[in-house]
């Protein structure tokens, strides 16, 4: 089994190197036990289930009252490693499970992408983007994009089975 | 969720392209559809207005790179208006902000092309 958590450098400080930090480093983070997945659902791997996909995490932000720009955030890295599994991880049929709970001050996201190749994001090299445009390379955005969005990502492999968990804190008044 | 919505309006010398909703991966290629219609028509002044553009991920911002180069080199360009905090930061994230010009208002945007047009 492969596992790795990525403390990420936060959309305020936009810095663009980040700490790798051990899954158990991770799971220690909270103190308080955490709760189970509140909402969960299976979607298949096609960019047609995308809207789904943000009705699914709308409704439960909405369930929750939680803060919207939270939501954009969460939408925003959700969205670019559904499509990256959709482009990278494209021959498999099997559908992606999303799960959502918000506890701890923090709302977590994971999601299971069953039948993939080990690919851990979490150490690809962050695009350059100070770079005039005719030295840009297609890629790597959406995956920068994703790290800026949330606090910390963790990335499991097993049994052909990715799983992703990213954490965003909430506001005390949301928790 | 807000659907996606492109509509162009054409003015003197400057076509705009008015964003509305969710610009996602599902939804570029309409935007991608609506640049080439443009390219086709041999229109290379654009103003893309933002006012109600929602959201943005990296699949809306890769159709802006996807233009741009040919846009320039028929001595056009793509000018950006009226976005809102939050879809300037993912731009500003990603540094589009060095590579395009983001204006305010779109006024601005049409002036700016005018007075290239005169220098």
């Amino acid at each position: 089994m492969l596992s790795t958590g990525l403390k990420t450098a936060a959309r305020s400080v936009p810095t663009r190197s980040s700490k790798l930090f051990g899954a158990n480093a991770f799971n220690a983070a909270g103190s308080s036990p955490k709760p189970e997945f509140s909402m969960q659902e299976k979607f298949k791997r096609d960019l047609k289930s995308l809207s789904r996909v943000f009705r699914f995490i709308d409704s439960f932000f909405s369930k929750h009252h939680l803060d919207s720009s939270k939501k954009q955030e969460v939408l925003l890295a959700v969205e670019e490693l559904f499509t990256n599994v959709l482009k990278y991880q494209a021959k498999s049929a099997k559908g992606i499970t999303i799960g959502l709970r918000k506890g701890n001050g923090e709302v977590t996201i994971r999601m299971i992408i069953p039948d993939t190749e080990a690919f851990d994001f979490t150490k690809a090299k962050d695009p350059d983007v100070d770079l005039p445009i005719e030295l840009r390379r297609p890629g790597g955005l959406g995956i920068y994009l994703t790290k800026r969005m949330v606090d910390r990502i963790e990335f499991s492999y097993r049994n052909r089975t990715t799983t992703i968990t990213l954490t965003k804190t909430i506001g005390a008044s949301d928790a | 969720m807000a659907d996606f919505k492109v509509h162009q309006r054409d003015g003197e010398g400057v076509s705009v392209i008015d964003l509305k909703g969710y610009l996602d991966a599902h939804t570029a290629p309409d935007l991608e559809n609506a640049f080439q219609r443009l390219l086709n028509d041999r229109k290379f002044n654009i103003i893309v207005n933002c006012r109600e553009l929602s959201y943005i991920s990296s699949a809306g911002l890769g159709v802006f790179m996807a233009f741009i180069e040919d846009v320039r080199k028929n001595k056009g360009d793509i000018k950006l208006t009226n976005m809102s905090a939050k879809v300037y930061n993912v731009f500003d994230l990603l540094g589009f902000p060095i590579l395009y010009e983001i204006f305010k208002e779109e006024q601005e945007a049409i002036k700016r092309f005018s007075e290239q047009k005169k220098s």
